[in-house]
């Protein structure tokens, strides 16, 4: 049996369905990501799970206990939250021990473990500060640490880092996913960042409207996208209709398709990849530099396709230049309706 | 135009200031005056309504009624409310909308008319309490909820109450834990100010006390009605001595509330 158990979860508030039938497995030491946007559902399922909102239906199971109805300080789990939700009364040391010091742990031994949980956090020298002196990244290391050292059964991370820059943000992100290797953690990581989730998930469960979606390892989920929305929120996929998926790709099912713009070749196909038959010409209608890579927006009369081509000298098309497409065959995507 | 506007400004607020100031000096001079009849300053100046004001038992014993009647209000009120407005906050703030209603109706009432109805409501029945200290208590338990439920309300949209409750839950802390160790050391400042306020005010209380107990039980500004025609000089130095003990309260809020 699996280490989490999620089967037929349903809330709603009122009338309104928040999500219905949510099933999925997490294995131990397991890193899993929800995925989606805004008002998807996947903080309040994060929440269902904690035992912070109570389920409408369906059941919970961790290490084979049911854990539905246990209030959320019976669940043994630790939670990052994105305000950080430190205590502002107590030093970081103090937030760190407090969940040591509610279950009655000797003093000596919660000395020791909170002083390992700084070292693992690289707090040091901090720890007897407020939390009103400490900078946004140093604040979500307290509450990581505060997690941790009770050793919970799944660790949950509710967009710890999204209120943080963008180089503490990916500081942070190797952070955590280290320590979750190094102890071993199973962990539910929520967030609407798809880079963050790729970077840091063995598993992606992407979410929409209520549903999960998709779910699989970040390739699976970023190569292989089985609907228009997971297309369009797990990259900058090109969405082709049925019409001119047939014209260009040759496709017979009458499905749309979806293409990723770094599948796409400009003039000349590469090198060891196969592509489709058909050359689609087109127009570049407007390019932009993304550092290492150069976005071309190219018009084939029909649509419009994002081509992602490696910025260096040798390719350099300008606005108004014709020029010839040709599709990687195997990254040619049909989308379910 | 600058300097002229700078200068009338300046005029308008030396007057302002003047025009409250004034009756306080004059006050004062009074309560220092051996005497003061017709010049401009008093004949010469004395202690002695101070010493007569502070060697005076029956108001030492009306300052310790104001004192206990007032704390014990405000407690009560404190008490109550606290828990109440952590529910509302937690898991009702739907009445939010509620209370506010409820918080300005204090005011709404004119004194004399709630007073009326406290004493029919406490004259008999369940409790007959008309015209006794606890009378005084539970009136004025509910004048100081506008200023408690305002200062305290202020102080729980100030934290992140949910998160902060929810990161102690799972932490193995029950809710009441929770509220004792989490959430009340983050509202210090927002309760010590509610104390000060709300004692300032029940401190100077009089329509109240004077209607619903009288000098059955006299508080401070009862004492001060009751002894007005005993001499001027005296009663200044009471007011003298009432306005300087609710400034020092006044600089001692300003102080929490200015506090990092």
């Amino acid at each position: 049996m699996s280490y989490v158990v999620v089967q037929n979860l349903a809330k709603s508030f009122g009338d309104t369905l928040v999500f219905s039938n949510i099933n999925f497995t997490i294995e131990k030491g397991e890193f899993i990501t929800l995925l989606g946007p805004s008002g998807c559902g996947k903080s309040t399922l994060l929440r269902c799970i904690a035992g912070l909102n109570s389920v409408s239906d369906g059941h919970i199971m961790v290490e084979g206990q049911e854990i539905t109805d246990l209030p959320p300080q019976k669940r043994g789990i630790g939670m990052v939250f994105q305000a950080y939700a430190l205590f502002p009364n107590m030093t970081a040391k103090e937030n760190i021990a407090f969940g040591l010091k509610i279950r009655g742990e000797d003093k000596e031994l919660i000395e020791k473990k909170v002083k390992e949980v700084i070292e693992i956090v690289e707090l040091q020298g901090r720890e007897d500060h407020l939390i009103d002196e400490l900078s946004g990244g140093q604040r979500q290391r307290v509450a990581l640490a505060r997690a941790l050292v009770t050793r919970p059964r799944i660790l949950f991370l509710d967009e710890p880092l999204s209120a943080l820059d963008a180089k503490i943000r990916k500081r942070l992100r190797y952070l955590i996913r280290q320590v979750q290797k190094d102890m071993g953690l199973t962990t539910i990581f929520v967030t609407h960042d798809q880079e963050e989730a790729m970077v840091m998930s063995d598993r992606i469960f992407l979410m929409n409207a209520g549903n999960i979606v998709q779910s699989g390892t970040p390739d699976e989920v970023y190569t292989r996208p089985q609907n228009e929305f997971v297309a369009g929120f797990m990259g900058n996929y090109n969405i082709v209709n049925e019409a001119l998926s047939r014209d260009y790709f040759g496709t017979t099912s009458g499905l749309k398709t979806a293409v990723r713009p770094e599948a796409i070749f400009i003039n000349e196909k590469a090198q060891g990849v196969e592509c489709t038959e058909k050359a689609v010409p087109g127009k570049i209608i407007f390019k932009q530099l993304l550092g290492n890579v150069m976005r071309y927006s190219v018009d084939t009369k029909g649509a419009e396709f994002s081509v992602d081509v490696l910025n260096s000298n040798e390719q350099i098309y300008n606005e108004g230049d014709e020029v010839k497409l040709y599709f990687t065959k195997s990254e040619i995507n049909e989308l379910r309706a | 135009m600058q300097r002229n506007n700078n200068l009338l400004h300046r005029i308008v607020i030396a007057v302002v200031v003047l025009v409250m100031v004034l009756p306080l000096v004059a006050t004062l001079l009074y309560s220092l005056s051996t005497h003061w009849g017709a010049t401009i300053l008093p004949d010469g100046f004395t202690f002695k309504w101070y010493l007569d004001l502070l060697g005076e038992p029956r108001f030492l014993a009306s300052f310790g009624r104001s004192l206990l009647v007032c704390i014990c209000g405000l407690f009560l009120c404190i008490v109550v409310m606290l828990p109440v407005i952590f529910l509302v906050f937690l898991s009702l703030p739907g009445l939010k909308k509620v209370f506010n209603f409820i918080v300005v109706l204090p005011f709404a009432v004119p004194p004399v008319v709630s007073s009326v109805g406290l004493l029919q409501l406490y004259s008999d029945g369940f409790l007959p309490i008309s015209g006794t200290f606890w009378i005084l208590i539970f009136t004025y338990f509910t004048i100081v909820i506008p200023f408690v439920y305002r200062s305290m309300a202020n102080s729980f949209a100030a934290i992140n109450l949910h998160d902060l409750v929810d990161a102690a839950r799972l932490l193995g802390a029950s809710t009441p834990k929770a509220f004792f160790l989490c959430v009340l050391p983050n509202l210090k400042k927002g309760i010590l100010s509610a104390c000060f306020i709300s004692f300032s005010i029940l401190f100077g209380e009089f329509v109240f006390a004077n209607i619903l107990v009288g000098s059955r039980y006299e508080t401070m500004q009862i004492y001060l009605y009751n002894t007005r025609s005993v001499s001027g000089h005296y009663t200044s130095a009471l007011v003298i001595f009432y306005f300087a003990f609710i400034f020092v309260f006044t600089l001692l809020a300003n102080r929490i509330g200015n506090k990092k």
